[in-house]
């Protein structure tokens, strides 16, 4: 690709308000992956936002709380669909779309229903808990819609008897995907659930490398990385053609699997590229 | 009554604060995680995670807590009926006698029993007080039969094979347990439990009782008290600290009334109706470290003690007679008390993707005090160091290896070796061979025994040559056959365990015509075989499920080394003994023919109907006389039906009626007695209904 046509080079911000090691190593690939792309921008990273910047790069939804008062156009990442929406609908000023998208750091629901098909292809019945209807919900009803799967619903409030919902939940389900709600998946309830699952020999689909390690039996999941490359075709789009890209999922993802729990539950897992190439297939298929 | 009611505000005010403060904690803390970047705890460690049973070095039965329920029993040993060769008899209705080869006695000796990783094999007569055991059975999560030699794992004693019972961790959830049974039995429970977000804990108190054999021969109530505590305190991901109280306290009867002759009727002199008691207590903390490459190493202390207290024992059946003050001297209160402290430390290590290796020591301080049996309170003092690998070679075979170095306390050291290979035929079909030994010391009964106890008769008296362990050499070929798309598994196994160095009656010990006394000697060499088989068939989403199995075992006796009695003024009657009792009818004291099956049915949703029968040919114990007729062969039909209600937020409750040998099959009991008048387990019957909030 040609350079920018632009006079000057596209003044880019990375946005950074909140210390973190994953913010951190996703600023660094951006600044890296734009010079190896010569793709001519001018990358600062910056804690506060000043107004000398084209596009803002916004990274983990304080920085976008931040940004999206101002004028600049944003690219939010590493913030979660439900944060980014929360995010547009909080600002005092209602934006331009055009000029605000994001990478969202949630999965496409249908690339975790494929993980669930590929690595454990006789499972049908998904269990879910979850604190309120979410849009993160009603997103996951519509995707098993036609599809083989079907799925159990159990929701909690705080203070409410976890452990008993949670034993009904396991009776009837073959799998537990985990929704990303703090109110249920948090450090205090994880090992009950954990355990509990164990017990009723219930494999967890977890959202991030954390839960596999903690005892999950995988999860699919971006890495800084991958998303580090994502924004930069972003921002060199926008700068080519002064258009941003509507909001969207992470393109690339990798699978990391707990071998230790698949083997105690005597689930034969493939080797990792392999599923995460049957995975593609099916993306790419629009199937799943 | 002022003070007394502002106590109870203050205290209600403090309990409401402490709440409020949690709960506010709470929700600050889970407000601010981010869900895809918070850090977890590695919740499923390599001690967590159990080996799949195609994997695992040892012919194991786990029954789970669906079994438990469906097939309608409320004691431990009742539930080793579920276990493929396992002898379950009673002596009466407080005396179990379980065994995985041949019958022996009451005490169990050839088992490991381990509740938690805690023996409950105590020391004075090297047995368990199954009645008194100081857990609540709604309390029992799953229990691991090893179903051989298993010291590298379980520990010393694990000779013929292994009961762990292990219990509900204290993460329950906030909610409690409440259950009620009436019928034959009359049981009781409660249950409260917490979770915060560093410490949870539960508390359950219970009582159980039932009428024994219900019979009109034995005077075999019972009544048992138990309370347990369960906390643990996880102040952060890496570190843990896991304690465990219990106590039991109960009343058993004991008696047998006469059956023949002139005093039919009335209660015999030698065994008169009266209650003994039995009381157990236990403490245990183990702290668990999970290191940063996912390693654990566990400290684990505990305290166990077994009192057993008989007001009127009769130690001389000649004399006894309660009518003639000039005897009264013959029954004496039978005191026993035991007690075990043990330390252990247990390492896991994940060396790399292939190897999992666990190793550790422990050392053991063993206490009796039975004054009427051991010479003065023996004390034995004992170490273990015991390491276990296990290697994955390829992706279809996996080696485990391991052993257990011994100092028993009582002058000898042993080896237990083991090794099992598991090779993956294809993924569906595992073939597993397997050598495995293990020894097992004397029971201090067995050692210290004195010349001058009155009990018994005053038959016994110590080891003229020093006892040695007993060893015995486990091979095995076993076949594992797992069809998930049929939701069956499959799994068989033939075996032979040789014996040496067996612990025998030494008779007429003294050697004098009169043959006054015997004694123990390692002179026995016992060979057992076997083929087992189980089916294992779920439907109905594993709502509903069918377990089988069947055992066909032979066994028998030689006398590895000859007594110098064999020879010597008694050669007769000694031989004779030898020939006709322990050799001759060792065969018999084996269930040539055994098996079991438990079908559950899940109907309409909340309804589950289950069934019972279990099974084995007639089997002779080998510790009484020849005069003693062997039990008959039994055919028993157990049934249960329950009923379970779903009630909002997540709480239940549940009634179900069981009925146990519906079709009064007419199996006799265990020991004396049965040349006499049949002592039948009569058809008996209850309800219990629990409720889960």
């Amino acid at each position: 690709m040609p350079f920018a046509s632009q006079a000057a080079p596209l003044r880019v911000t990375v946005l950074v308000t909140e210390e973190n090691a994953v913010y951190r190593t996703f600023a660094e690939s951006f600044a890296v992956e734009a010079a190896r792309q010569n793709t001519g921008l001018k990358i600062t990273q910056a804690s506060v936002l000043t107004p000398e910047t084209d596009f803002v790069v916004a990274v983990g939804a304080k920085s976008v709380a931040v940004a999206v008062n101002s004028r600049i156009p944003i690219l939010a990442v590493l913030v979660s669909k439900a944060g980014f929406e929360k995010a547009l609908n909080d600002v005092a000023v209602q934006r331009d779309k055009k000029t605000i998208s994001a990478i969202y750091i949630d999965q496409p629901i249908k690339r975790q229903l494929s993980l669930i098909t590929a690595a454990l292809p006789e499972v049908k019945k998904i269990g879910v808990m979850f604190s309120s209807v979410s849009s993160d919900l009603v997103n996951l009803r519509k995707a098993v819609v036609g599809t083989k799967f079907s799925l159990i619903e159990s929701q909690l409030t705080l203070g409410e008897a976890l452990h008993r919902q949670l034993s009904w939940l396991l009776d009837e389900s073959e799998v537990l995907l985990v929704t990303p709600d703090a109110q249920i998946y948090n450090p205090t309830t994880l090992r009950n659930i954990l355990i509990d699952s164990y017990q009723h020999n219930v494999p967890m689909v977890g959202i991030s490398p954390s839960y596999v390690r903690a005892g999950a039996l995988g999860a699919v999941f971006t890495t800084p990385e991958q998303f580090a490359l994502q924004a930069v075709s972003i921002a060199r789009h926008f700068s080519q053609d002064a258009h941003l890209v509507a909001p969207q999922y992470p393109t690339q993802f990798e699978v990391m699997f707990n071998a230790q729990v698949a083997r105690s539950m005597n689930i034969r897992l493939k080797e990792n590229s392999e599923l995460v190439n049957k995975i593609n297939a099916i993306e790419s298929n629009g199937g799943g | 009554m002022a003070k007394s009611m502002s106590h109870i505000r203050l205290l209600s005010q403090i309990l409401f604060f402490t709440l409020l403060v949690q709960a506010a904690h709470a929700k600050e803390n889970v407000a601010d995680v981010d869900p895809f970047f918070q850090e977890m705890p590695i919740v499923l460690t390599a001690s967590r995670l159990a080996q799949p049973l195609s994997e695992a070095p040892s012919p194991m039965t786990v029954i789970d807590k669906n079994m438990i329920k469906a097939s309608g029993f409320r004691t431990v040993p009742e539930l080793m009926n579920l276990v493929p060769g396992m002898y379950v008899g009673y002596v009466d209705g407080n005396t179990p006698v379980l065994s995985l080869h041949n019958s022996t006695d009451q005490y169990s000796r050839q088992m490991q029993v381990l509740i938690d990783g805690r023996s409950v094999y105590m020391p004075p007569l090297g047995g368990v007080n199954w009645s008194s055991l100081p857990i609540l059975f709604e309390d029992i999560e799953r229990i691991e039969v090893v179903r051989g030699p298993s010291a590298a794992s379980h520990g010393t004693n694990s000779f013929y094979g292994v009961i762990n019972i292990i219990t509900r961790e204290a993460t329950g959830g906030n909610g409690g347990r409440v259950s009620v049974t009436g019928g034959y039995a009359t049981d009781a429970s409660a249950s409260l439990g917490r979770n915060s977000e560093q410490f949870d804990y539960r508390i359950t108190a219970g009582y159980r009782a039932d009428r024994g054999y219900s019979n009109d021969y034995l005077n075999d109530h019972n009544q048992t008290r138990v309370a347990n505590f369960r906390g643990n305190y996880h102040p952060n991901s890496s570190d843990s600290l896991d304690v465990q109280l219990g106590a039991s306290n109960g009343v058993y009867g004991k008696g047998i009334m006469q059956t023949i002759g002139h005093s039919l009727g009335q209660i015999r002199d030698d065994n008169l109706y009266r209650d003994a008691t039995g009381s157990s207590s236990f403490q245990q903390i183990a702290w668990l470290h999970i290191w940063p490459t996912g390693n654990e190493s566990k400290l684990t202390y505990s305290h166990t003690t077994v009192n057993t207290f008989d007001p009127r024992l009769c130690t001389n059946t000649s004399v006894c007679n309660p009518r003639d003050p000039t005897t009264a001297y013959s029954y004496v209160p039978y005191s026993v008390y035991g007690q075990r402290d043990v330390l252990e430390l247990q390492n896991t290590h994940q060396l790399n993707d292939s190897n999992r290796l666990v190793w550790g020591a422990s050392t053991e301080r063993a206490y009796a005090s039975n004054p009427q049996l051991l010479i003065s309170d023996p004390k034995v003092n004992s170490w273990q160091i015991f390491a276990h690998d296990e290697w994955r070679m390829s992706a279809n075979s996996i080696l485990n290896v391991g052993t257990m170095f011994e100092d028993n306390g009582m002058g000898y050291q042993s080896n237990a070796p083991r090794a099992s290979f598991n090779y993956h035929i294809t993924p569906q079909h595992t073939v597993r061979i397997g050598v495995t030994s293990a020894t097992r010391s004397p029971a201090m009964m067995e050692r210290y025994i004195d010349d001058r106890t009155a009990i018994f008769g005053g038959g016994y008296s110590q080891p003229t040559t020093p006892l040695l362990p007993e060893k015995i050499i486990s091979k095995e070929i076993g076949y594992i056959g797992e069809f998930p798309t049929l939701n069956m598994t499959l799994s068989a196994r033939v075996y032979i365990d040789q014996v040496s160095d067996m612990i025998l009656v030494d008779k007429c010990v003294d050697g004098t015509l009169d043959c006054s006394k015997d004694s123990w000697k390692n002179i026995g060499y016992a060979e057992f075989k076997g083929v087992e088989t189980t089916l294992k068939y779920f439907w109905d989403d594993k709502h509903s499920f069918l377990t089988a199995n069947y055992v066909y075992q032979r066994a028998t006796l030689s006398l590895g080394s000859l007594p110098s009695q064999y020879y010597g003024v008694l050669a007769a009657d000694v031989q004779a003994y030898y020939k006709n009792e322990n050799i001759g009818l060792f065969a018999e004291t084996v269930m040539s023919n055994s098996g079991s099956l438990l079908l559950s049915q899940r109907i309409a949703d909340s309804w589950q109907l289950s069934a019972g029968y279990y099974f084995r040919a007639p089997i002779r114990v080998l510790d009484v006389a020849t005069d003693v007729t062997p039990e008959k062969r039994m055919r028993r039909l157990d049934m249960r039906l329950a009923k379970t209600f779903k009630l909002e937020k997540g709480r239940s409750a549940e009634v179900a009626a069981i009925l146990q040998n519906v079709s009064q099959d007419e199996y006799t009991k265990y020991d004396t007695l049965n040349a006499e008048v049949n002592v039948l387990f009569t058809r008996r019957g209850w309800v219990t209904a629990s409720f889960n909030f």
